[in-house]
């Protein structure tokens, strides 16, 4: 797959403290991985520049 | 916020960090961004644990015998929550309003006319896993979902735009 085709940005907000960075993952994961390891629901706030290869997320 | 394509915001029985600690009225984080998210008519995917919801039905069902309700946000400002991680913060239900566009007068928008209102409840974490894998995992059909939807003026406000 391309990867330079890849450039959604999702920023991702919960409301529950967790983890504060994520290693970088293929984008077409991050979310499915995020949830199972418990980075989004669990992880106070992650904001994601989600491109390919994926940055690693930012906080604001 | 005013950079992202997407938004995923999931609303828990939890608050969030980042308010003042000198104005008890200070939004945490993730209620500044979904309000952003809803102003600036992101598209946007959102959860909300069932403990909120249930929480918002059970309050609105509830009155003091005689008179006072606790109905929406002001019906709720006659109310005093004891900070515990069952329930955080009261305002984590007049975030979920926000979210399903659900508003008090005067900016009350009637259901017919929501739009962009849908969030979806989950109960644990394998259940929102699963919403958010749904939607996400094929990001391209996302891509173009969002190119086709939302990259002509028209966004998702508390009144206009599809979902």
């Amino acid at each position: 797959m391309n990867s330079e085709k890849r450039k959604l940005k999702v920023l991702v907000s919960s409301t529950v403290y967790g983890i504060e960075e994520l290693q970088t993952v293929s984008m077409s994961n991050l979310l499915t991985m995020g949830m199972k390891s418990g980075c989004p629901i669990k992880g106070r706030f992650l904001s994601f520049q989600l491109e390919a290869p994926l940055k690693t997320a930012y906080k604001l | 916020m005013r950079d992202c394509d997407l938004f995923l915001g999931i609303i828990t029985p939890s608050y969030g960090s980042g308010q003042d600690p000198t104005d008890d009225s200070s939004l945490s984080i993730t209620h500044q961004e979904i309000k952003l998210a809803i102003e600036l008519g992101k598209p946007r995917w959102l959860l909300a644990h069932e403990n909120v919801i249930f929480a918002r039905s059970f309050l609105n069902k509830l009155s003091i015998k005689g008179g006072i309700d606790f109905r929406g946000t002001d019906g709720r400002a006659n109310l005093n929550l004891k900070k515990s991680p069952i329930f955080e913060d009261l305002r984590v239900i007049d975030l979920y309003e926000e979210a399903i566009i659900h508003l008090s007068p005067p900016i009350e928008v009637p259901l017919s006319e929501r739009k962009g209102n849908w969030v979806q409840k989950y109960h644990s974490n394998d259940d929102g896993a699963t919403f958010v894998s749904a939607q996400f995992f094929r990001y391209q059909e996302v891509e173009k979902f969002i190119e086709e939807n939302f990259k002509k003026d028209e966004v998702l406000q508390n009144s206009g735009g599809t979902s």
